[in-house]
């Protein structure tokens, strides 16, 4: 082995323990679960101003009542999300995977 | 007007959309245990995260409002920014260079140059790159400044120092995790507002033969406005964007498009971040098909907007091209989708300043402190540092957004940077990975020299003395061309007359000297569905393409 390929990390204190908590702390908030939320919270918001604004608010846009199909569509993406975040959730690593990965980084060679 | 009359419906979109940005930091701070976590999100993310994210990062608001104004301005032909300049680089990236960054291991592109070549080209890259980020990071400040001004009516102050502040707060916490979450995030608004916003436009207009047959009619664009690439001949230039077919293909398609995407570190950090060498070389890919189609929601509505705005283009701060796409806004969005569309602007403009912040701050760290002044120190000290560089970093980005304020077409600015800083890189690295006998002070003499012939062509061109370019954009195009033969033809001379590295420290860097093998890290068996075969994803993005600009023609 040259010098060029020790694993390196820039603290060697880091262990298996510390990287399956890190592990499993980032895939307890999932971003399709986040923007399912989000976008569901926005299309129902859409979808009522949709339904009860005023005659202006419905035709403003070329005639088009742009909240309520905006609405609906949201609505029907962000059940796309959740159901793809429930159906397929984020497995961590089995262990005999880790450790060669995460937080083990070669150094450049001193040139 | 211009000016919009924002309800508490559509302020509460806005909030809502800063909590969550603030809560995603908050989350990912927790996953932070190392440096590694906070520059890399520990190379933890699937392909279509950092695909998506690969993207976003580049859709900041300059994008935006910037390729809005190209379509307004330069009608069809602003499509080359996507097809000619974007795509097929993206595609080269995922295909030829992503294994020799994440075979390497190496945590940021000027860190490829230092195995490659020696600490002096390292750190003059590193240097370079820190000033440009940090220049384009005030653009999109500015420019978000800007709309807030002209569309909600805060001062431009307190718009840039509230987005700075929120920013600020979602990296310092959670590094390149909380940065990626919210560019996915970013994307789907920017889609959800931008969509509707189109389509009821081109209904308004009467659907596309309506639309062509107003551009048709509307000087100066007329039938030109409609074609990528008619008029685009030598000597024999009608097309509005005033350059001829090797400007584009060569100077936009090749120079400044390889240039940007495959070296430049706020997209390549993205896929550095990926978990696997698979999903590494997924991540343009996967960011290559939503790019394809980005102009059917980006140049379209510029296109509308400039025959359904009266006045777009003139020299009034409410009426120039960068404002496209906010009239569209005002004319047809009601309340509700209004907040929608406000905060899907103000989304992009964050996420583009964040793309830049994360990549500045990795740079400075690793590339520069670790390297030149703080060697071997332990974790927390790198991870305190990140935070540190990045306050620092935005705040200088504050200082730099008014230096945006000469420019009328933002996108013209931003070139001029990227032709600059990028062009001549591209050289250095194509060289670099395909020749072994490329010598380390050869690389660094192509950069330095690359550069200087940028910049000097730009000066000349400023003062009108030398080089007379049909407009801004074509000019950017040549610069880049000039600074590319520069950077290469030094370094193939220089690298004549000096001593090349050994051929065992080039292993895994270089074409042709393959590393031994070693066992892939994160191995997934899924990898090897049909489906995720990079080959296939990027044959069928550039048949695609090859479509579209047919029909197109």
């Amino acid at each position: 082995m040259t010098d060029q390929e020790q694993p390196f990390t820039s603290s060697p204190e880091i262990s298996d323990e510390d990287e399956e908590r890190a592990a499993r702390v980032a895939n307890r908030f999932d971003i399709r679960r986040i923007i399912g939320g989000l976008f569901l919270l926005y299309g129902v918001v859409l979808t009522i101003v949709g339904i009860v604004g005023s005659s202006h608010v419905k035709n403003k846009a070329a005639g088009v009542n742009i909240n309520l199909w905006t609405g609906l569509a949201l609505i029907l993406f962000a059940f796309f999300m959740i159901g793809w975040a429930l159906l397929r959730p984020v497995q961590p690593d089995p262990p005999e995977k880790r450790g060669q990965g995460s937080g083990r980084i070669r150094r450049a060679p001193a040139t | 007007m211009l000016r919009l009359n924002l309800s508490a419906v559509d302020y509460g979109i806005l909030i809502t959309y800063f909590v969550v940005v603030l809560g995603i930091g908050f989350v990912a701070r927790l996953s932070i245990k190392t440096d590694l976590d906070f520059f890399l999100s520990g190379r933890s993310l699937p392909a279509w995260i950092t695909g998506l994210a690969f993207i976003a990062a580049n859709l900041g608001a300059l994008e935006i409002l910037g390729q809005a104004a190209n379509g307004a301005q330069y009608g069809v032909a602003a499509v080359h920014y996507y097809w000619i300049g974007a795509v097929p680089a993206m595609v080269f990236l995922g295909i030829v260079m992503m294994p020799f960054y994440y075979g390497a291991k190496v945590r940021s592109v000027p860190e490829y140059l230092r195995l490659r070549f020696n600490e002096a080209t390292h750190a003059f890259n590193a240097g370079t790159f820190a000033v440009a980020t940090v220049l384009i990071s005030g653009v999109n400040l500015f420019a978000l400044a800007l709309i807030i001004h002209l569309m909600i009516g805060w001062s431009i102050a307190v718009a840039i120092l509230v987005a700075a502040a929120v920013v600020l707060v979602y990296i310092t916490l959670g590094g390149l995790t909380s940065a990626i979450y919210n560019e996915v995030l970013q994307f789907f608004i920017i889609v959800a507002s931008l969509l509707p916003l189109t389509l009821v436009a081109l209904h308004s207009v009467g659907g596309v033969d309506g639309l062509k047959e107003r551009v048709r009619n509307f000087k100066p664009l007329g039938e030109p406005g409609l074609h990528a690439w008619q008029g685009l001949g030598i000597h024999n230039v009608s097309n509005p964007l005033a350059s001829d077919w090797v400007g584009v293909v060569f100077g936009l398609g090749f120079v400044l498009s390889f240039g940007y995407w495959t070296t430049n570190f706020a997209e390549v950090q993205r896929a550095l971040s990926a978990r696997n060498m698979s999903a590494a070389r997924r991540t343009p890919l996967i960011g290559a098909y939503p790019k394809i189609f980005l102009p059917a929601i980006i140049i379209l509505p510029g296109l509308i907007a400039t025959v359904t705005v009266h006045g777009l283009g003139g020299s009034s701060l409410a009426l120039q091209y960068n404002t496209a796409i906010p009239h569209l806004i005002g004319n047809f969005l009601p309340e509700g989708m209004l907040g929608l569309a406000v905060t899907g602007l103000v989304a992009a403009f964050m996420a583009g300043v964040a793309a830049n912040v994360t990549s500045f701050n990795t740079v400075v760290t690793y590339d520069l402190i670790q390297s030149y002044f703080a060697k071997d120190r332990d974790t927390e000290y790198y991870l305190r540092m990140g935070r540190i560089v990045t306050i620092v970093g935005i705040l200088i980005s504050v200082g730099t957004a008014f230096i945006a304020k000469g420019y009328s077409n933002i996108m013209n600015y931003i070139q001029t940077l990227f032709s600059i800083f990028n062009a001549p890189l591209f050289a250095t690295f194509i060289i670099a990975m395909f020749w072994r006998r490329a010598t380390p002070w050869a690389g660094f003499c192509s950069l330095v020299a690359g550069t200087a012939a940028a910049y000097t062509v730009n000066r000349l061109d400023a003062y009108n003395t030398i080089f007379h370019f049909g407009s801004a954009l074509s000019a950017s195009f040549w610069q880049a061309i000039i600074a590319f033969l520069v950077d290469g033809a030094v370094l193939i001379v220089v690298s004549l007359f000096t001593q090349p590295k050994p051929k065992e420290e080039l292993r895994g860097l270089v074409w042709g000297l393959e590393r031994e093998a070693e066992p892939e890290v994160n191995e997934d068996p899924r990898d090897k569905l049909w489906w995720r075969s990079p080959e296939l994803l990027g044959g069928v993005a550039i048949a695609i393409l090859v479509v579209l600009n047919i029909i197109f023609i």
